[in-house]
């Protein structure tokens, strides 16, 4: 697991775009460059969606788990399997804070 | 004989190399403006680019190689179908001409390669006047010649016809006219209001003289004439919802782009709107960011008739006619009879 500290900024890749069709229940997140597709849940898209808001770590911590009804260590816990993925993947970078 | 991918499959580009034309068809999409065009060297950039998506996207790429006329850039024409020859991710590609310059040895020549699956010609009837018409004097004659140089070379022929109040009546006996020159398939397109054509409103079929008449080429078809004729167009489903060889989705947004002389993308050829240009910004950004494309995709987006309709997974109608027949993409097909 990816070590991500609290004051981490972190953003979209350059290269990356979401796109959804909410009536449909469809998430996607597109690498532009790569040409990588990722059919994403809700929640990673929310999740993505916050991060290209701009964001900081502590605050997407909070507003995640209270968008889905959860404790603070709930949250961390489904947040950063989110964050990891999206890492993996170079869906999300860390910036500078 | 180069074999057919399925939908899941396939991924369709149709290239238009030049908007130049020596025919001035009266019904034509296009207005015949001149237009840049991109050098040999461009285009083997984009067939470069077109693989990767292909490779990404695990499909296999179809391609109609057209025009304006295509063999006005013969040479070019000859050495984009030898990339494709040698290409591991293109199944196959058709040339859309007016056959005007297909000669026996140009004929010849399409033979050797491997990949071409058909080239395609087009007549509006089964008669050299009602052709003629609209394609100009001696096209008839002329467009026979080319079926026969090329069926000489025992390449595959497919005809096309634009349908409309003048020909309508005339597609039985068309049918029979291509069966016995050997023509291999048969593609109706409805008569699109828009480019030199877009006057020509009065010569559209209404709802029902369209149901009149797939009705009747949907029997010819089951009755297996020597010409297939090729079903897999949006509303023709509404005949034979059961049958998934009847009727179609509309591709745009789907698994097709459409690819312009200068290289500015459309959804389809028949919906004009530029969604990006393959060279400057890539396959890969129009076809994941293009909002155009993202609307089509959405079947809440569609209006009226199409939103509400129970074929909307085989179906949804031409988004090119709404749009030229109301302004509106994603507005219902006016020529849908239900």
């Amino acid at each position: 697991m990816l070590a991500i500290k609290k004051d981490a900024c972190l953003a979209l890749g350059d290269s990356i775009i979401l796109q959804a069709i909410p009536e449909l229940d469809h998430y996607y997140a597109f690498d532009t460059i790569s040409g990588d597709q990722f059919q994403i849940n809700h929640t990673a898209y929310w999740v993505l969606e916050a991060i290209q808001d701009g964001i900081d770590f502590q605050n997407l911590l909070t507003k995640f788990a209270s968008a889905f009804d959860l404790n603070e260590n709930e949250g961390k816990g489904d947040l950063m399997e989110v964050l990891n993925f999206a890492l993996d993947n170079k869906i999300i970078k860390e910036g500078k804070p | 004989m180069l074999g057919e991918p399925n939908l899941e499959e396939e991924f369709y580009f149709q290239w238009h190399l030049t908007e130049r034309c020596n025919k001035v068809c009266k019904h034509c999409y296009q207005h015949g403006n001149p237009s840049d065009e991109l050098p040999l060297t461009d285009l083997i950039k984009i067939t470069d680019n077109m693989e990767e998506a292909l490779l990404k996207w695990d499909k296999k790429g179809t391609i109609s190689l057209t025009g304006g006329e295509p063999f006005l850039r013969r040479d070019d024409l000859h050495a984009l179908m030898n990339r494709f020859d040698d290409s591991l991710h293109i199944l196959y590609y058709d040339i859309l001409t007016n056959g005007s310059l297909i000669s026996q040895d140009e004929a010849s020549a399409l033979a050797a390669h491997k990949k071409l699956r058909r080239i395609q010609v087009s007549l509006e009837g089964a008669m050299a006047e009602t052709n003629d018409t609209v394609r100009g004097n001696g096209s008839f004659e002329d467009t026979f010649t080319a079926i026969r140089h090329l069926r000489k070379e025992a390449l595959a022929v497919s005809v096309m016809t634009t349908l409309t109040r003048s020909n309508m009546h005339e597609i039985p006996a068309l049918v029979d006219l291509l069966g016995n020159e050997g023509v291999a398939t048969f593609a109706l397109e409805r008569l699109i209001p828009e480019g030199t054509g877009a006057n020509l409103t009065h010569d559209m079929l209404s709802p029902e003289e369209l149901k009149q008449l797939y009705e009747n080429v949907y029997q010819m078809a089951m009755n297996q004439p020597p010409v297939r004729i090729l079903l897999y167009r949006p509303l023709f489903a509404m005949l034979a919802p059961d049958d998934p060889t009847v009727g179609a989705l509309c591709s745009a947004g789907n698994n097709a782009l459409t690819i312009m002389p200068d290289g500015t993308v459309y959804p389809c050829r028949r919906l004009p709107i530029p969604i990006g240009n393959v060279l400057s910004d890539g396959l890969f950004k129009i076809w994941y960011g293009s909002e155009v494309l993202w609307r089509i995709r959405n079947p809440e987006n569609l209006n009226d008739k199409c939103r509400s309709c129970n074929l909307l997974t085989q179906c949804r109608g031409c988004r090119a006619m709404a749009y030229f027949t109301t302004g509106n993409y994603m507005a219902e097909d006016p020529q849908c009879w239900q």
